[in-house]
């Protein structure tokens, strides 16, 4: 039975400014470098499993920062395995611009890049058909989907393509179901995911970004690696991720000192995952009216506990909101106008400007001393 | 509360000074400069300091101007009473500006309650706040009124915030106004767009400078991008013109070998031709030479006619003529006929002779005497004239003999003849010469053997084609075009390498010097996350600002009523009922309706009914801030400088009144109010007594 072992990888977004890392520029710089290493990483993944078949679905690298070392060290990595075909649907991050480096750097042989126009290849060696179509521009709003229809259905149909919301080359699960390919690669989404199944048989999925880019990226990434068959998929996730961020809450309630609450942040996970982990706290709970955290302390206080963490205060004192807004004063008035604010606010932000104004305009009430 | 003692250790011109107060109406009477208004701010600066608002080493001119004027220590106390639950308290209070210090005692027990209370922003110990459920400036609009009473009021929605808050509070010592105030201080901590200085100013002004930053780095990384792009399309270009050069130079290669061969096969053809024509020339010379040998033989067979013939003629033509001159008788002639025979016979022995190489001279000599032995036997005339004739007629034949000819005639035809065979001969030889000429001017290749027609050519143009690679090009163009179209591309090559070098110089030079966009971008970012902060920060304060002002300004219509009615009941009885019906409206003027009357501006009344009307407001306020609670004393400062002796007087009666139910003290210079106050019972302290009265102590 003809299969093919193929290798799903997308979303590197080699060179990203890592601006989750705030301030701290240097470990902003020294994750762009991890970067590459994970995708140093995963080629060499590609190359101890002898991969076929390397299929990159777009946002290979910042199209905005990257330079010419960079794309120096992608065609080394793409050298180490001469015997994989590698195949690139360009994405929104890295279109292909008429001064894209994917049109100007001398790419290593076995490397093909897909363009604006849908394009099937078949390799000399496999049955195999690689279909592809890449971003042309930073935006594409329609869908391109039609071009990678497998056209022949005695060879194994691979598509790869970057996109699937509505700026950003928009597709349904109905749209990759016609394509009749046996696995589609996509790239785009940075959690990966399934679109499409048939018969307990994953035809479309997003492999996720090979290593979180910041805070809205939570969890486990890696990759997808195995052989695509013409009846059976059999592939599997392979972590390659360095470092995961957490988004997690410290309940600091009845905090009453520094170290109160750098107890509580402490627990929040082991000293070795928290070494090399990104975490950002958000301190959470009622606390004493006037009591607060200097976060900048606090983050000098932790500096050798996390890799990196980034602390938020949104602890908020310990009024009984609910009695005074019963009160009969400009006070009362104040917390009943913002509570019933806070209950019709439509978004979040909203919400946290109410809450931030009740709390001002109590700590203003009292300054600090009310009840 | 109560007041009991003022002990004005050292404030103002007072050092050392108690002043003792009754429950009721307290009048301290005494002439200008004697002090009422020290006092009045004594009482002031022991309940909430010196310290402006919101700063926490600022103070109010106040605190200068009543540092004591002996130079000692500037403080002070002050005992009071709870009337609720009768407890005494002292505050002491040093007013030192920076040293400034103030504690608060159980006066009974001397227990120190100082940290019972909180202290503000400014660490100002806030139990005034609680205790006379008051705040600085609620106080100082209601309970305290100064000199310039209607001067000293706020404006109409701030203090309407503030008695709303008041009011409906109670002890809490909330202020609608403070706590705006707070909240103005907190936005002007962060600042607005012009304030540079200030972080949300800073934030801005870094964000913009990061943007263009940004900008000119992106622009410099465009341009790369471009020089990139540029220099792989030059690349390919090259990459074009070799490949074409590369096809251009196949194509010559065949070219120069297809004219090398048609070449050779011209020299081959030259060959051929010259030795046709050597072969020919070889012919002619052959035969030019074969009938050269012919021409000498015939030529050697004509010599004696030709050589001798001249002279062998004259004498046959003397001979016959003489023969003829001796024409014979007939039978004479018998004799000449036989020397003829004899002489034809010698003749012909001479002929064979001359064959077999006999001399001719011998032969002759012969003949000679055969015929001189017939001369001799013929001796007559006859035979002498015979004798004669067969003389001459031997040395004809003799000459004929010799000359083996039959006639002159022969030998003149043989001699003409010989004449035309040299000419031949001459020409033939002229023939020869050009020939053997032509044979030394052809090549000497030629000479060699002949390797047949074109054979070395296609030999040579088979190992030519064996050096070119690929297929013969379809349409050979000659040689000259396809030099000249490499040349043409080598030119256009050596101009596009120059573009590649200079772009790739370019770009050396760039990158070297190119920002990290990727980490400008982060530092973008960090910035814009600061400037959302003091935005977020801003808008939250903001709105609380918005609904404080809100809230207070529905709690003031709520109140305002209230207000009105309380204001109209003092007014009344200030004004002896000339009015009675008050208007406050939401900016504070005072509508005031005269009984039976129209409704009037306040301001458009006389100075003293303007100051009744605002002491009414004061005293309503107060009334009902502190309604239900702890009655706050009165403290008031000339109130009546404006007043005819009518207004005073019914001034004095209400506040008379008034003390039954909280203590009221009056400062005036004004002896009609002193008296006014002593027909009602209270207690006159005459501020220059006291002074005396303390110093005796």
């Amino acid at each position: 039975v003809p299969e093919v072992k193929v290798l799903h990888m997308a979303d590197m977004h080699l060179e990203w400014p890592f601006a989750a890392m705030g301030a701290e520029g240097a470990k902003g710089r020294l994750r762009r470098e991890e970067l590459k290493a994970v995708f140093a990483g995963i080629i060499g993944l590609a190359l101890s499993e002898a991969v076929q078949v390397l299929l990159l679905a777009g946002d290979l690298f910042e199209h905005a920062h990257a330079g010419r070392g960079l794309m120096k060290f992608i065609d080394q990595q793409f050298q180490r395995i001469p015997r994989t075909r590698v195949f690139i649907s360009p994405g929104n991050h890295d279109p292909l611009l008429p001064n894209s480096y994917y049109l100007s750097y001398p790419w290593a042989s076995n490397v093909h890049i897909f363009g604006p126009e849908a394009e099937r290849v078949d390799l000399p060696d496999l049955p195999v058909s690689v279909y592809g179509w890449g971003f042309g521009a930073y935006e594409v709003r329609e869908c391109h989907l039609a071009g990678l229809r497998a056209q022949d259905p005695a060879r194994i149909s691979l598509a790869v393509v970057h996109g699937g919301d509505e700026a950003y080359h928009p597709f349904r699960p109905a749209d990759l179901a016609a394509l009749g390919a046996d696995y589609i690669a996509l790239g785009h989404i940075h959690k990966e995911g399934v679109l499409l199944e048939q018969g307990g048989r994953v035809i479309a999925r997003y492999s996720g970004s090979p290593e979180a880019l910041g805070f809205g990226e939570p969890g486990e990434h890696g990759v997808y690696l195995g052989t695509v068959g013409k009846q059976e998929n059999r592939l599997r996730f392979v972590p390659t991720g360095r470092r995961r961020y957490e988004t997690l809450t410290v309940d600091v309630t009845g905090a009453e000192s520094l170290e109160d609450v750098v107890a509580r942040v402490l627990a929040v996970d082991e000293p070795d995952a928290r070494r090399q982990h990104c975490y950002r706290l958000a301190l959470t709970g009622a606390v004493e009216p006037g009591f607060s955290v200097d976060l900048s302390v606090l983050a000098a206080r932790l500096a050798n506990e996390f890799y990196f963490v980034k602390l938020a205060d949104e602890t908020r004192p310990d009024y009984d909101l609910a009695a005074l807004a019963r009160e009969r004063s400009a006070r009362g008035l104040f917390v009943q106008r913002l509570l019933a604010q806070e209950a019709a606010a439509p978004d979040g932000a909203a919400r946290a400007r109410i809450r931030r104004a009740l709390t001002l305009g109590l700590e203003a009430f009292g300054r600090g001393g009310a009840r | 509360v109560r007041i009991e003692r003022l002990i004005m250790t050292g404030f103002g011109r007072f050092r050392g000074r108690t002043l003792q107060l009754e429950p009721g109406l307290n009048v301290l009477y005494g002439p200008n400069e004697a002090g009422k208004s020290t006092v009045q701010r004594f009482l002031l600066g022991m309940l909430y300091g010196f310290k402006k608002r919101g700063q926490r080493r600022d103070y109010t001119e106040d605190a200068a101007r009543f540092r004591p004027w002996d130079g000692g220590e500037y403080r002070g106390a002050l005992e009071y009473v709870l009337e609720g639950d009768g407890r005494r308290f002292r505050v002491e209070r040093l007013f030192e500006p920076g040293r400034d210090e103030v504690r608060l005692y159980d006066a009974e027990a001397g227990t120190d309650l100082t940290g019972r209370y909180q202290l503000d922003r400014r660490k100002e110990l806030l139990f005034a706040e609680e205790q006379w459920g008051l705040d600085q400036e609620a106080f100082r609009s209601t309970a305290w009124v100064g000199q310039l009473g209607v001067a000293g009021l706020p404006a109409g929605a701030e203090l309407a915030g503030r008695v709303a808050n008041l009011q409906e509070s109670g002890a809490e010592e909330l202020s609608v106004q403070a706590a705006l105030r707070y909240l103005e201080e907190r936005v002007r901590d962060i600042g607005t767009e012009r304030a540079a200085v200030k972080p949300y100013g800073r934030v801005l002004r870094a964000l913009d400078e990061q943007r263009q930053v940004l900008r000119r780095a992106e622009a410099a990384r465009e341009q790369t991008l471009e020089w990139e792009a540029g220099l792989a399309e030059t690349g390919g270009a090259l990459a074009e013109i070799d490949a074409e050069l590369a096809e251009l130079s196949r194509r010559l290669a065949w070219a120069e070998a297809a004219e090398a061969a048609e070449r050779l096969e011209r020299a081959a053809d030259e060959a051929r031709r010259v030795r046709e024509r050597l072969g020919a020339l070889r012919e002619q010379e052959a035969r030019a030479l074969a009938e050269l040998a012919d021409l000498e033989r015939q030529l050697g067979s004509r010599r004696l006619a030709a050589e001798h013939g001249a002279d062998a003629v004259a004498r046959l033509d003397f001979i016959d003529a003489r023969l003829a001159a001796l024409l014979p008788a007939p039978g004479g002639g018998a004799l000449v006929w036989a020397a003829v025979a004899v002489l034809l016979i010698a003749a012909g022995a001479a002929a064979v002779a001359l064959g077999a190489g006999l001399p001719i001279a011998g032969l002759l000599a012969v003949a000679g005497l055969a015929c001189g032995a017939l001369f001799l036997s013929a001796r007559s005339g006859a035979a002498r004239l015979r004798r004669q004739r067969a003389g001459l007629e031997l040395e004809k034949a003799q000459i004929l003999g010799r000359l083996e000819a039959a006639s002159a005639g022969d030998i003149r035809s043989r001699a003409v003849r010989y004449e035309q065979l040299t000419a031949r001969r001459e020409g033939l030889q002229d023939r020869l010469q050009q020939i053997r000429a032509e044979l030394a001017g052809l090549p000497p290749a030629a000479v060699g053997p002949d390797p047949g027609p074109g054979a070395a050519a296609a030999a040579e143009l088979e190992a030519l084609r064996a050096q070119l690679s690929g297929a013969a090009p379809a349409g050979l163009r000659p040689g000259v075009e396809l030099r000249a179209d490499i040349r043409r591309l080598e030119g256009r090559r050596a101009g596009l390498q120059a573009r590649a070098s200079d772009l790739s110089a370019r770009i050396e030079t760039i990158l070297e010097g190119l920002p990290d966009t990727a980490d400008l971008r982060r530092e973008l970012v960090v910035l814009e996350e600061e400037k959302a902060g003091c935005e977020a920060e801003l808008a939250a304060l903001q709105l609380a600002r918005e609904t404080i002002a809100q809230v207070s300004g529905e709690l003031h219509r709520e109140f305002a009523p209230r207000l009105n009615r309380a204001m109209g009941a003092v007014v009344a009885e200030l004004t002896g009922r000339r009015y009675g019906a008050v208007r406050v409206d939401e900016s504070m003027t005072l509508r005031a309706l005269a009984a039976g009357e129209r409704t009037v501006d306040v301001f458009s009344l006389s100075g003293g009914t303007v100051d009744q009307f605002y002491l009414g407001l004061r005293l309503a306020l107060l009334q009902l801030v502190t309604d239900g609670q702890e009655p706050v004393p009165l403290i008031l400062d000339d109130p009546f400088m404006q007043y005819d002796d009518h207004r005073a007087e019914g001034a004095m009666r209400y506040l008379g009144a008034a003390a039954r139910g909280q203590q009221v003290i009056l400062s005036t210079c004004h002896s009609r109010d002193a008296r006014l106050a002593e027909q009602l019972g209270a207690r006159v302290i005459h501020l220059a007594d006291e002074v005396q009265e303390a110093s005796e102590h």
